[in-house]
């Protein structure tokens, strides 16, 4: 409708044009050679008249998809660069809450007021119901959240004060679900080392227990998985993820629920997997198993975002406190399942 | 001509018919890429009724002859980088023939084939395979099973595409017309210009003549407005909704496809088929298809014109347009092939952008950002790579067009003046020639333009129909038997599958589970347990034997009532966006209030549900608050409670919860499987035993069937399961 009347008014300036002109050409004020050459000017200037008629709503398109392109770029990223970030290229792993209050949403805090002292290598599990804030507390290790109120130190040094790059190139994770990338195993297991050897690649997968399923298959270490790991059962893709931790080396070691799904005989060679990862390393673990976790130094248990107890295995059972309620609690369910039988 | 039936050499074609008798037909002949492990060389397997020939196209020193019925067995073998195919005989060594992993399904089928024929059956292989390399030309598509750039049937699709406007026959017959009056409104002025040069602006003519012409050409520039506004508001129209239409069908296409489609795909390029295809064409019909007809019009207008006014000049005019069309016809395949490879640059980087969004928790942890920018990069360097090599090649040509249709008006100025000079033209029918003549190149112009718009625009239109036309799942077959309630007997009779040919994933499966039955399925991962699964729901065809559902074949029962009739718990709970209400009613839509509060009672949902502050209206999924692990679990099983399923599946329904919400949820659980005919899948295998048997799989097969004590007394697989599990506990125990 716009471009059909911008067409039309330039029109209505051409008949005016050969209107007037051609009246100064009959009473010999203009050579009809003038008339022609003001016509074909004034062809071209409505060229780009009628183009600035429409540049605007080109304009205003691109500017739209240009600011929400800006949006996104402009957004806070992570700080890697900081330069008053501090270099801690090799960490002992001694993680230190305090008084730490966060909540994804800042009026319903997950944690509240939260003390956690881990000592370097020591392995901490974490029990708790769902939505007590376990997971909170990993992901706050790894600094994907800043917290609200409190401190997080690392080896006494503030999270926040430690350069991203030296804190996340000492955190590993292995998730229940792991997460792998199209592109062949072995460029899966070196993902956290860009330019490992194909030595070190082997030995990660031999430490992780995934050595001899990947030689069975038919292209070996050069199997093509998935976006979504296809072509690898759960128990495979989470003996990668293991063996990409091995390589990655973290000083730090989260584990989330790394072994709830898969089955029996898997989990017994993942679990030698994991017992060679932590060796040495500061580990936090989460399971809902509460067996799975006896080999833990210290158990925290969590209620309400805040910690109720910790202490070992035996010393919890022997307090007879949420901990041991729990434990009866996965005796009781159980028996429920035993009494159809 | 059948996959499976390769194109001879000479040598080869000599050799087969020196061999086999007259009225002995070929059903297979396939050639190998590889002569032993590591040698690139060609070998030719040829089949026919009666024999099996292996032939050497450089020599006879390879060849290889015998009976089929000397054929023991024939099946592949998958070797580092390729495999080969075994045919064992009843006595001699096995013949093998090696074959890169390029050709592995070829030869899946081959041997398939090959066991067909020596039991005396009918050969039947599949008609196609995966492609990979383009049929008609050999170029390699730029995905796998995708669409050869060059080859596509451009006048097919067009068809296609107008009959996506054809429901609107009437407005796009009013549009067809106006766009023709259009353009022969405007080929008027230049002719009423000529007569006010030539009879008016005379010296000494009369002047009344100048407000008539004039006149004129106001009036016809009112009709030419009104037309366009109507046109354009037509063309909107019909060329939106139609666009619709498509987009309505590649939704609905991709909802209907099996599961087996989507194994091999990835979203990032299906998103991309969504996004830029559709754009592609949505711009083809709005923008480009109308003026086909308007710039067709134009030029035949104008081009008779031309030769009526003067025909010695039109030939001059002409003069440039021969080297243009060759020139088109020239870059036209170079341009096809660019677009080709452009639209597979795009989906690869969307596939890598949908990936590392997805996997971003993974890419933070191993603070990889700066080479997942990286690969970016080189991804988004690649597609600026071939956009302006594009690019570069439609400006050349583009140039040296317009380079050439200048030369038309030089022409026309220098023979025009000569004969204005001479007498034979008029000021005025010069000033009317050049007028048509840059009307006339203008769509001429266009017209090349157009092709490489039109290029793009109908690949990305036979991508679309591509996964339009792919088989959907038979939903409403007519011919499928309606079971609007079964009784929930499964029975598996020799069952066997396998995702691809050749690797077979269950086999011998003979299992009868009666109705309202407790099945718990164990064994190690990769077993086939949630195969075995995918079968029930009928995601994947059973390949050989039967699947029967009451005594049904699964195949012929109505798929509609068949999976509205199965429920499913898995271990991930997948919640969509919208309020818990909605959610708990997904698999029943139109629920009432009531249904959806028991539902949730009855899965030990109701009360977290009415401690959250919006209740029942609380937003779950992707955008909605956050749920706890075991909150989502409890509304998928009230999903599952209010769908009422005769067939309920388990998978690891609670292995990522906590003690407490375990209870919770094993207590919900009790409730749903009372009278429902239940698979259950769970590596605990504590949680399996209110299960009445348990099947344990091992290597594809059934292995030991038997509730828990049986198998626990006969101390097989399932005990030595137990027992390992024991010891998992004892094993971190013992750092404890």
């Amino acid at each position: 409708m716009f471009f059909a009347t911008i067409t039309f008014l330039t029109g209505l300036g051409v008949l005016v044009v050969w209107l007037l002109g051609g009246l100064q050409v009959l009473g010999d004020k203009m050579t009809l050679g003038t008339l022609l050459a003001f016509y074909s000017y004034m062809w071209l200037f409505y060229g780009p008249l009628e183009w600035f008629g429409q540049v605007n709503s080109w304009m205003s398109r691109a500017f739209a998809g240009a600011e929400r392109i800006f949006e996104v770029i402009d957004t806070q990223p992570e700080a890697y660069e900081d330069p008053t970030a501090k270099r801690v290229p090799r960490m002992k792993g001694g993680i230190r809450f305090e008084g730490v209050t966060f909540g994804y949403d800042k009026s319903k805090p997950v944690l509240k007021d939260f003390d956690l002292d881990i000592q370097p290598g020591e392995m901490i599990g974490l029990v708790g119901k769902s939505g007590v804030g376990k997971t909170t507390t990993v992901n706050l290790i790894a600094r994907f959240y800043d917290i609200d109120y409190g401190s997080i130190a690392i080896d006494g040094i503030d999270i926040r004060k430690i350069h991203l790059r030296d804190l996340r190139s000492q955190i590993g994770i292995v998730l229940q679900e792991p997460v792998l990338f199209s592109g062949t195993i072995a460029e899966n297991i070196g993902y956290g080392r860009p330019g490992s050897s194909f030595a070190d690649i082997m030995a990660a997968a031999r430490a992780a227990n995934a050595h001899n399923f990947i030689m069975a298959k038919p292209d070996g270490y050069e199997t093509q998985v998935g976006e979504k790991g296809a072509g690898l059962s759960g128990g495979e893709r989470q003996r990668v993820s293991i063996a990409r931790a091995i390589l990655h080396n973290p000083r730090i070691l989260i584990l989330d629920e790394a072994t709830a799904s898969v089955d029996v005989e898997t989990e017994l060679q993942i679990q030698e997997a994991i017992q060679r990862l932590i060796e040495g390393r500061t580990t936090v673990a989460i399971a809902h198993r509460l067996s799975t976790l006896r080999n833990a130094d210290r158990l925290m248990v969590l209620d309400d975002g805040r910690i109720v107890e910790q202490g070992t295995h035996s010393e919890l059972m022997a307090k007879q406190g949420t901990f041991y309620e729990l434990v009866n609690l996965q005796r009781e369910v159980a028996e429920i399942i035993a009494i159809r039988e | 001509m059948s996959t499976f039936l390769e194109n001879l050499p000479r040598t080869i074609e000599a050799k087969v018919e020196s061999r086999k008798g007259r009225e002995e037909p070929v059903l297979i002949q396939v050639a190998t890429d590889m002569a032993g492990e590591d040698r690139f060389e060609q070998r030719w397997l040829i089949v026919t009724a009666k024999r099996l020939m292996v032939l050497d196209p450089n020599g006879a020193s390879g060849d290889e002859e015998f009976s089929l019925q000397a054929v023991k067995s024939a099946r592949i073998e998958a070797l580092v980088g390729g495999g080969r195919l075994e045919v064992e005989r009843e006595e001699g060594a096995p013949t093998h023939l090696y074959y890169s992993n390029s050709l592995a399904s070829k030869f899946a089928e081959v041997a398939e084939g090959i066991e067909q024929l020596k039991k005396g059956q009918d050969l039947n292989l599949p008609h196609e395979l995966d492609r990979t390399h383009c049929e008609q030309c050999g170029r390699r598509l730029p995905e796998i099973g995708g669409i050869c750039p060059v080859c596509i049937a451009k006048f097919d699709t067009f068809k296609r595409l107008i009959g996506y406007m054809l429901p609107y026959r009437f407005q796009l017959a009013l549009l067809l017309g106006l766009t023709v009056a259009s353009s022969l409104l405007e080929l008027a002025p230049p002719y009423i210009v000529k007569h006010l040069i030539d009879d008016v602006l005379v010296p000494g003519a009369a002047g009344d003549m100048l407000y008539w012409l004039v006149g004129g050409l106001f009036a016809i520039g009112v009709v030419e407005w009104c037309v366009g506004v109507v046109r354009r508001w037509l063309n909107v129209r019909v060329g939106f909704r139609a666009i619709e239409h498509l987009r309505t069908d590649l939704f609905k296409a991709l909802q209907y496809l099996p599961l087996r489609f989507y194994d091999k795909r990835k979203v990032g390029a299906l998103i991309s088929r969504m996004n830029n295809d559709s754009e592609m064409v949505e711009d083809y019909l709005l923008f480009d298809m109308p003026y086909i007809v308007s710039n067709a019009a134009m030029i035949v207008g104008i081009l008779g014109l031309l030769f009526y006014m003067n025909w010695e000049l039109t030939l001059y005019v002409l003069a440039p347009v021969p080297p243009i069309i060759i020139g088109s016809s020239l870059i036209w395949n170079r341009l096809q092939r660019f677009w080709g490879r452009w639209s597979a640059r795009w989906s690869r980087l969307t596939t890598h952008l949908n990936e590392s969004i997805s996997g971003i928790r993974v890419v933070k942890a191993f603070a990889q950002e700066h080479r997942e920018s990286e690969r970016f990069d080189q991804r988004n360097h690649a597609l600026r790579q071939i956009s302006v090599s594009a690019e570069r090649s439609w400006l050349v040509f583009f140039l040296v067009t317009n380079f050439f249709m200048s030369f038309g008006g030089f022409f026309v100025w220098y023979f025009g003046g000569q004969q204005i000079v001479g007498g034979d033209l008029s000021l005025g029918e010069l000033m009317a020639f050049i007028a048509y003549l840059w009307m006339l190149y203008h769509p001429l112009k266009w017209f090349g333009d157009f092709y490489s718009f039109m290029v793009r625009a109908f690949a990305g239109a036979e991508r679309i129909f591509e996964i339009v036309d792919a088989p959907s799942e038979p939903f409403d077959h007519p011919s499928a038997q309606r079971v609007p309630a079964l009784e929930g007997q499964v029975a598996f009779e020799g069952a066997a599958f396998g995702y691809d040919p050749g690797k077979i994933v269950l086999r011998d499966l003979d299992l009868v589970v009666q109705p309202g039955e407790m099945i718990g399925l164990v064994g190690k991962s990769g077993t086939g347990k949630s195969t075995l699964i995918n079968l029930i729901t009928r995601f994947y065809d059973v390949s050989h034997g039967r699947l029967a559902i009451d005594g049904i074949d699964i195949r012929k029962i109505s798929l509609r009532d068949l999976r509205s009739q199965i429920g499913m718990v898995a271990q991930q709970s997948f919640l969509f966006n919208g309020t818990i209400a909605e959610n708990i009613a997904y698999g029943k839509p139109g629920a009432t209030f009531d249904e959806i509060l028991r539902a949730a009672r009855a899965a030990n949902a109701h009360e977290f549900i009415v401690k959250k502050p919006d209740g029942y209206d609380m937003l779950a999924g992707e955008q909605g608050d956050k749920l706890a692990g075991g909150e989502k679990q409890r509304i998928s099983i009230a999903r599952a409670i209010l769908h009422d399923p005769r067939i309920l599946i388990l998978d690891e329904a609670t292995s990522s919860l906590d003690t407490p919400t375990e209870k919770k949820i094993q207590e919900a659980i009790q409730r749903l499987v009372k009278g429902r005919t239940t698979f259950a899948i769970a590596h605990r295998l504590s949680t399996l035993r209110s299960a009445d048997r348990l099947v344990v799989l091992d290597g594809g097969k059934i292995a030991e069937i038997g509730t828990h004590e049986e198998l626990m007394a006969r101390e097989g697989i399932f005990y030595n399961l137990v027992k390992t599990q024991r010891e998992t506990s004892a094993v971190m125990a013992t750092s404890g």
